[in-house]
């Protein structure tokens, strides 16, 4: 009853909430912040700011794109919740595992210099930080049907599409810039 | 409504113009029931009605085109009463999160940051990043919130759009849109709001009695030695302070939580020498069900955080509720919902000292044969399925089995359903879901619903601050397809966002 006001509050994901919650703000802030911050980012004597920039945009792109099977095996393992959420402290701990194969490619991609995994960890830190704080709340300012859609952003189920072209265009931005500098 | 002549409609005068199935202005006018116009009316003026109107207001509709039918000088006057009644006092915690903010509609600041932010602490946002891992769920104060809703309806201009009298029922109008005919609280006259579109939302039609309470009652007149855990019944309290006694408590959510708590607390507090005897219909010794769909359990209750698993509110198994028949529906509702208790460590803790002391005690089974004795003692038979009925007897019996289900002890809502109002398999209101009771349909003027009555749709929470809120949502995005609003998009949002924050009409 309201009077006791007992409610699942917060947002809880459904898949498709979860893809496109990772896409758009990782394809948005995430990558805003990037922008930002790459050329600032510590990095030793010697190694180029385009370096930089090639090492943080192939992160973010790693991060996005491995993303959608991590989100895949969360989703599974929700189902073992009998709430079906996903607790916040989740949302930040997985970051712990989800820095290891970024940190593969972009060794394997062979783009990280000696002496540069300060400057890919504090950059894949402190954007994990940065997005799951927004999913915290404030993203709710400028979507306001976004928590109660499962983390979708489409004003109605049938909208997708729409949302995902929307959502892509800051990857493609995020892709044509990395392309540029390589 | 100075200007109005103030009429008072006979009785034969109103059952004539209840008879008929649609109005226009010329029967109102042969009744002389006086008319005002708006464009919206949303009827109750609890905590449903804000929520619609507040994301309304936020929406673009100016307070000068809606009207709020209320009993209640405010919004959360009712919540108030109910939760103060259920042993919530001001301070006590609701349960409720700290993003389900029925004042602020984006839910950010939520009520943990509220908190930080009023009492200086960093206690509340570690327990928000936290839950339900490391720490409890925050869970705001009933005062934080009553607070906030205060703040929230001076903001957009509640006391002007409130018109207070008792609303009575809801007619179309031939033509479309709708009236609704309602008397002033003062003087009983009669009046009628023409408007396009309206909304109910009356909450419960009050606690449940038990046939056995109700039959005890009308045997032995008032009976002061059993209480409904929803009204008033301090008196219990004081007299188990006074002298030992056995009281019964019935019932196993989470305001027989609460109770339990009141009781062990005047043990430990006030020297209370009471026995409490806890009557559990259905005992839940562990965890039920599959690894996919378990819920914790233990020591008779079912346990989980809020009423509803957290999925029910806009997750996936919201997704799953909008895919369903009514009857699927009222299935999947009865496994997910149903009696629990949030697991506290601070209530498991006491009953667990309870247990051991002796001084609280799990019975399974159902009373019957309930009665009062020449002492003045209550006398009872507790039998559990095949068993032999025992004899027990106790100095109180507490019900906190819940509130009464059937809406249409709302006369306002069996009127509606006698003129066409559709009902679901729960026997709740019928609502698509965009909240609209669709069958009600007058031209353009649509009918909405919200709150307890609407249980059975495709929102399970719907009695809750969330399932308010995000039914005003979508009644709000509904209005906004009909050109009433603009639903707030991403500058909208902002914009009025920043307002809020400023503490600015909308």
């Amino acid at each position: 009853m309201v009077a006791l006001g007992e409610e699942p509050g917060a947002v809880t994901m459904t898949l498709g909430g979860r893809l496109q919650t990772r896409l758009v703000l990782l394809s948005s802030i995430g990558l805003l912040w990037t922008l930002a911050i790459s050329a600032v980012l510590p990095r030793p004597g010697g190694v180029p700011v385009l370096a930089a920039f090639r090492i943080t945009l192939a992160s973010s792109v790693a991060m996005t794109v491995l993303g959608f099977f991590w989100e895949l095996l969360y989703h599974a393992l929700q189902q073992l919740r009998w709430d079906k959420d996903w607790p916040p402290l989740f949302g930040l701990v997985t970051g712990l595992v989800e820095v290891v194969p970024v940190w593969w490619i972009v060794r394997a991609l062979d783009i990280l210099p000696d002496g540069c995994t300060a400057l890919f960890g504090v950059h894949f830190g402190t954007t994990w930080i940065l997005v799951w704080l927004i999913t915290l709340g404030p993203i709710s300012v400028l979507q306001p049907r976004w928590r109660f859609e499962g983390g979708g952003f489409s004003r109605r189920p049938g909208d997708a599409l729409a949302t995902f072209v929307v959502a892509n265009m800051g990857m493609v931005i995020a892709l044509v810039l990395l392309w540029s500098v390589w | 409504m100075p200007d109005e002549p103030a009429v008072t409609l006979p009785l034969a005068a109103r059952a004539a113009l209840l008879a008929h199935p649609a109005w226009d202005e010329s029967l109102l006018a042969a009744a002389a029931v006086p008319i005002r116009d708006a464009h919206f009316v949303s009827i109750g003026g609890g905590l449903g009605s804000f929520a619609v109107v507040d994301f309304l207001r936020i929406a673009g509709l100016e307070s000068s085109r809606i009207r709020v039918l209320s009993r209640h000088a405010a919004p959360h006057v009712s919540f108030a009463t109910l939760a103060r009644a259920s042993q919530l006092r001001p301070g006590d915690r609701l349960r409720s999160d700290s993003s389900s903010t029925i004042d602020n509609i984006w839910g950010w600041p939520g009520y943990a940051l509220w908190e930080a932010w009023t009492e200086r602490s960093l206690r509340p946002l570690w327990r928000v990043i936290t839950e339900p891992i490391l720490s409890e769920y925050f869970t705001p104060r009933a005062r934080t919130v009553v607070a906030c809703v205060q703040r929230e309806a001076a903001r957009i201009g509640w006391d002007e759009m409130l018109v207070r009298c008792h609303a009575d029922a809801v007619r179309r109008r031939t033509g479309g849109g709708y009236f609704v005919l309602a008397r002033r609280l003062d003087d009983e006259s009669a009046f009628a709001v023409r408007c396009q579109h309206a909304h109910i939302a009356l909450g419960h039609p009050g606690p449940r009695q038990q046939p056995d309470v109700a039959a005890l009652c009308e045997r032995h007149g008032a009976c002061p030695q059993v209480a409904n855990a929803y009204e008033p019944h301090e008196h219990v309290y004081r007299e188990l302070v006074r002298s030992p006694g056995r009281v019964v408590v019935r019932g196993a959510g989470i305001t027989a939580s609460r109770i339990l708590e009141r009781l062990t607390d005047d043990r430990d507090k006030l020297g209370a020498k009471t026995e409490i005897v806890h009557v559990f219909r259905h005992y839940v010794a562990g965890p039920v069900g599959p690894p996919w769909f378990r819920r914790p359990g233990g020591d008779g209750f079912a346990y989980q955080a809020f009423n509803f698993p957290r999925g029910a509110g806009g997750g996936q198994l919201r997704r799953r509720m909008l895919a369903m028949t009514s009857e699927q529906r009222a299935q999947l509702i009865a496994s997910i919902g149903g009696t629990t208790t949030a697991r506290r460590r601070h209530w498991q803790r006491q009953l667990a000292r309870g247990r051991r002391e002796r001084w609280y005690r799990a019975e399974v089974g159902q009373i019957r044969d309930l009665d009062v004795d020449a002492s003045g003692r209550l006398r009872f038979a507790l039998s559990d399925g095949g068993a032999p009925a025992r004899p027990c007897a106790a100095d109180f019996l507490i019900d906190a089995t819940g509130l009464e289900g059937a809406i249409t002890r709302h006369p306002l809502i069996a009127d509606l359903v006698d003129r066409g109002a559709r009902l679901n398999a729960l026997g709740r209101l019928d609502v698509e879901p965009s909240f609209e009771l669709e069958a009600m349909r007058s031209g353009a003027g649509r009918l909405y619903a919200s709150g307890a009555a609407t249980l059975g749709g495709a929102l399970a929470p719907v009695d809750s601050f969330w399932g308010l809120m995000h039914s005003a949502m979508e009644i709000t995005d509904d209005l906004a397809d009909q050109g009433t609003c603009e639903f707030p998009g991403m500058m909208r949002s902002l914009t009025q966002w920043w307002r809020w924050v400023r503490n600015r009409a909308p």
